[in-house]
């Protein structure tokens, strides 16, 4: 992923790599090769009976000859008809810091490259709410606070507690402690009055009783 | 005639109680509520939900599931409509325009023609099916292999119509899509695919998962970066619900939108899918002004919406009277009902002449139900965008985070949802449509399995595996489709050459 | 829906609390078993919490449909709610492998059925687990025989017949096939009867039958339930005919259709059952307890009923014949798949 600061000065004179169609044309033709590679050790088989590899290879032909084409588009157009590719990586990135945090760490588990306890919903939702919020530049943290509170609160209240979906919900070395001592459910009542009252707190320490602040 | 008199008054004397009518409601209340929620698709409403219809007769557990059926079929399309998040892969063509018009300030009309077509839709396909399931049932078990194989390269031609933009992008996106539908073992061998050695890509992709990540989250993306163009709706425009001009324009779509659907969800396979898909090109097709598609055309919403809602209740044909669920959500419907006492099959009808017909008959008040909680909640529903999107978004992504893990309590899934998002948001700045790719994912592992049988029952003739009437048919119309998809820019490259010279 | 007192409505939090909200018949049921049942001093301390049934497919499947049957009847008499979790994934790896990591204290059971504990450990690369070695086997939950069926074009109505018309025609019988059971089950035939039948793949069992129905596919084996519809339930009735059981016990829905013995075909058991799995390392008296209550639920009119309707049918087994049950499921599955060469 290539990522270009906006600048429009150079709009009318897009170099080739910078270009869309360059770009898609190139990526197509990566995955072409890519799925050619994956099906090399597949057999084909005969027309009466083909076999794994027949149709992926065939697709990647197809494909290669699709990607190829747009790559090549890309590359004799006019100039000033080519546009340039943008990314901003930034609030990309941020959320998707959120969304895997959230996957990481929900339950824990292996993924081949680590290896994560499970920190549960109570401590993985006002996070992924909180690192999410952060990704738009127009993030308050006074906001965010009560918010990531409030709407794991609710979560809980919807899903855990009301429709008994299962979601691990506190961390997996407290688990045992919190549910021997409170049950199941008071545990989980327990969390989201607590995280509610948090949020309440949050919102009144930070934004006082006004009711006004609505925009 | 007197079949269908027939087989509705039984159907609506077993059905209609109060009790019964206070059970649909409820089930179409929370499955409404359950499915706008964002990333939850119907597949994990009606499995969140199906705990609650263990407490009733079989009859009133059957017409609260059809009620959480509809209300989570119509919560998957307000929640595409609202933030371009297809809950099911039905729903991604009315993401389409819908969501287009709902940037516009128009998501209450959106929502409310979709309702109004779904509705209509659901009304005719009931009588459909009342009239003609018995009859329709043997028609589903022709379909040879063959069939299925062209009908198959039929929908695949029409998702390049279907996308805006360069055609030959769309054909790229629709290979890369059939690609990533072979992905996964073998179910009979067991033998991995494409999986580049990583268990985790051994069951395959995920539709619903995917159609989250590549709309739903790079909806997020794009809007992050565009302030200016995000889903606000400051002011209602024209009125909230469709007025009598939006309900003449929708009048043709709804109509043909049924009638698709009625044909298409008999046949085994993916028929609600398929069925938008064929109903946003038919519409496109024969608009006056086919450039508004993809840019908030009600009929783009009103043909597809229609026609998924009348394919999801013929698609109850082959589950009922072959046991053949066409979909993962329909598998699950089945599942219920099993549990309920009516095992899906062609006992069915014989063994339960009441429970079909109640059956049947239920999905049409489910279908009434849908309309009468939802035009009313369409209200709230937008005034939901009015909220500050720096606020609606994080709570989008936890509620989704959530959702997609409680179906499978995979926390690779919600990974996928992080990955496909940036491949959304990558292919959007690459000016490559998604939708394309989705219905080649959706209609890829039929496209293949049909091919390899037919070809192994025909031993490897071609000539006999093509030359049936309706696989010829079919072929030809595939023909048809892609020649007019591409006469348009291949007319306009001529121009450009001209003007070159 | 509630097993134990139809009469009674009450909403689902109320019945699946705990033994106080439960109805009144099953804590007398409860009751009337501690005085014979094991684990009597148990049934105070287990469940002391909900009870967590992992099921390694999706939602909607026949053993997620027996195990909510279990779950719906067995929770007012234990006293705790039953939470199945549908955890899908590697053609049931995953969700067997959460069941064996976890904590061995009862509160987690995962459902088993042929193809995961029996075939996959033999078959499938990622299974690498041991059921026997890491799974303590509590209750049987259901029982399904298979059939081997033809389409009625073919007019045949023995195995033999088929024998016979396979040299015929050579290379004409096709194998209409879905998964691992249904693959072994053609090569077994293939290697005990010398019959050829080309493999033709299908996306799930309906298709199957369709194409079986309709004379496009020859052959197939079908688990009983999914057959009984097409079959019907007397001679000469059905789309399709079932020519053989393919195991050593006759079906009491298909009385007259011959088992292997009596077709004279040797070591070939194909069938599909479902059971409750736990830890190795359960303590044994829960796991009696389990089984205990389990069959309780199981021996119900109600249960029988649902059963009957879904053409399940049922083993009375307790800790210890669970075990040989397992031990003898085992060694058939890992001959027939190392004679068939399907193994790797």
């Amino acid at each position: 992923m290539t990522s270009e600061p906006m600048d429009l000065r150079s709009r009318h004179t897009v170099p080739c790599y910078a270009r869309i169609q360059v770009i898609g044309g190139a990526v197509v033709v990566f995955i072409a090769a890519l799925v050619w590679y994956g099906a090399i050790s597949l057999n084909l088989g005969t027309v009466a009976d083909f076999g794994a590899g027949a149709m992926p290879k065939a697709l990647a032909i197809l494909l290669f000859f699709g990607g190829g084409a747009v790559l090549v588009q890309g590359l004799v157009q006019r100039p000033e008809e080519a546009e340039r590719a943008e990314f901003s990586p930034a609030p990309v990135a941020i959320l998707v810091i959120a969304i895997a945090l959230f996957g990481l760490f929900i339950r824990g588990g292996d993924f081949t490259l680590l290896s994560t306890p499970q920190l549960g919903l109570g401590v993985v939702g006002p996070l992924t709410v909180f690192i999410a919020g952060c990704a738009t530049p127009e993030r308050r943290v006074k906001e965010l606070l009560p918010m990531s509170f409030g709407l794991t609160a609710a979560v809980l209240l919807v899903f855990c507690d009301l429709l008994q979906v299962t979601i691990p919900i506190f961390p997996g070395f407290a688990q045992d402690a919190i549910f021997s001592s409170l049950g199941v459910d008071g545990a989980i009542r327990a969390l989201y009055l607590a995280y509610g009252g948090i949020a309440a707190a949050l919102y009144v320490a930070f934004f006082g009783l006004r009711d006004d602040r609505r925009d | 005639m007197t079949d269908l008199f027939d087989h509705l008054v039984l159907g609506f004397t077993v059905v209609l109680s109060f009790q019964n009518l206070l059970l649909c409601l409820v089930g179409c209340l929370v499955g409404t509520l359950i499915g706008v929620l964002p990333g939850i698709g119907p597949l994990a409403t009606i499995a969140i939900l199906m705990p609650m219809t263990y407490n009733s007769e079989p009859i009133g557990a059957l017409i609260m599931l059809a009620g959480i059926y509809y209300g989570s079929q119509y919560g998957g399309s307000t929640t595409a409509i609202l933030v371009n998040m297809p809950g099911e892969s039905s729903s991604v063509v009315t993401a389409l325009d819908g969501h287009a018009m709902a940037r516009q300030g128009k998501a209450g009309k959106a929502l409310g023609i979709a309702a109004i077509g779904s509705f209509i839709a659901g009304t005719f396909a009931t009588l459909v099916i009342a009239a003609l399931a018995i009859p329709l049932s043997k028609l589903a078990l022709s379909f040879t292999a063959g069939n299925y194989f062209a009908l198959m390269v039929l929908g695949l031609t029409l998702a390049i119509v279907v996308a805006g933009g360069s055609v030959l992008k769309a054909f790229c996106m629709l290979i890369v899509g059939v690609i990533m539908a072979l992905v996964g073992a073998n179910p009979v061998t067991g033998e991995p695919r494409l999986t580049f050695g990583s268990q985790i890509l051994y069951d395959g992709f995920d539709v619903a998962i995917v159609a989250m990540g590549l709309f739903g989250i790079a909806e997020i993306l794009r809007n992050l970066e565009a302030p200016e163009g995000r889903p606000f709706v400051s002011d209602a425009v024209g009125g909230l619900l469709p007025d009598r001009k939006d309900m003449r324009e929708s009048a043709g779509a709804i109509t043909r939108g049924s009638l698709l659907g009625s044909i298409i969800g008999i046949i085994p396979g993916n028929g609600a899918t398929l069925s938008s898909f064929v109903s946003y090109a038919l519409e496109k097709w024969v608009a006056r002004r086919p450039q508004e598609f993809g840019r908030g055309a009600i009929q783009g919403v009103a043909g597809p919406e229609s026609a998924n809602n009348a394919a999801a209740q013929t698609t109850f044909i082959p589950l009922l009277t072959l046991g053949l669920p066409s979909t993962a959500t329909m598998a699950l419907v089945g599942g219920a009902m099993t549990l309920h006492g009516v095992i899906p099959g062609p006992r069915v009808i014989d063994q339960h002449p009441d429970l079909f017909w109640g059956m049947v008959t239920s999905m049409w008040i489910g279908n009434l139900m849908l309309v009468i909680i939802n035009l009313p909640l369409i209200g709230i529903w937008v005034k939901f965008l009015k909220v500050p999107y720096r606020h609606l978004f994080p709570m989008i992504v936890l509620v989704c985070c959530v959702g997609i893990y409680s179906v499978n309590s995979q926390p690779f899934d919600v990974l996928q949802i992080a990955l496909f998002g940036v491949i959304g948001y990558v292919l959007h700045k690459l000016r490559f449509e998604p939708a394309p790719l989705l219905l080649g994912l959706v209609l890829g592992g039929m496209l293949e399995d049909s091919l390899h049988r037919g070809l192994i029952l025909s031993h490897g003739d071609i000539w006999t595996f093509v030359s049936a009437p309706l696989t010829l048919i079919l072929l030809t119309a595939a023909a048809v489709v892609l020649g007019s998809a591409l006469s348009p820019s291949i007319a306009r490259r001529r121009q450009l050459l001209q003007e070159e010279d | 829906m509630n097993a134990l007192n139809p009469k009674v409505r009450r909403s689902r939090r109320e019945v699946l609390r705990g033994l106080a909200a439960a109805p009144a018949a099953a804590s007398a049921i409860a009751a009337a078993l501690s005085v014979f049942g094991p684990g009597e001093a148990l049934a105070e301390k287990f469940p002391s919490k909900r009870i967590t049934a992992i099921v390694p497919f999706g939602a909607g499947g026949g053993s997620d449909t027996q195990t909510r049957i279990w779950g719906e009847t067995i929770a007012p008499l234990i006293g705790q709610r039953v939470i199945v979790e549908n955890v899908p994934g590697s053609a049931g790896v995953a969700g067997t492998k959460r069941g064996i990591a976890a904590d061995p204290d009862g509160h987690t059971v995962v459902v088993g059925v042929a193809s995961t504990m029996t075939i996959n450990p033999f078959s499938n690369k990622a299974a690498d687990y041991d059921p026997l070695v890491d799974l303590q086997p509590v209750a049987l939950l259901g029982y399904t025989p298979y059939v081997l069926v033809v389409a009625n074009s073919l007019k045949i109505n023995t195995l033999a017949e088929l024998i016979k018309y396979g040299k015929e025609h050579d290379g004409e019988l096709t194998y209409a096939g879905w998964t691992a059971v249904g693959e072994l089950a053609r090569r077994g035939l293939e290697l005990r009867t010398g019959l050829k039948l080309r493999a033709v793949p299908y996306k799930g069992t309906m298709e199957a039958m369709t194409d079986v129905i309709a004379g496009r596919a020859s052959a197939s084996v079908v688990d009983i339930s999914s057959a009984i519809p097409f079959t019907g339930k007397t001679m000469g009735a059905g789309s399709v005919t079932p020519i053989m059981m393919t195991g050593p016990d006759k079906s009491s829905a298909l009385p007259w259709v011959q088992t292997t013995e009596e077709a004279g075909v040797k070591d070939y058991v194909i069938d599909s059952w479902t059971a409750l799995f736990v830890p190795k390392k359960t303590p044994r008296e829960i796991v009696e307890f389990l089984n205990a209550k389990t069959r309780l639920v199981l021996r119900t009119q109600t249960v029988k009923a649902r059963y009957a309707e879904l053409e399940i049918e049922w083993r009375d087994y307790d800790v210890a014949e669970m075990q040989d049950f397992m031990v003898r499921q085992t060694k058939g599955w890992k001959a027939l798949i190392e004679a068939t060469g399907t193994g790797n």
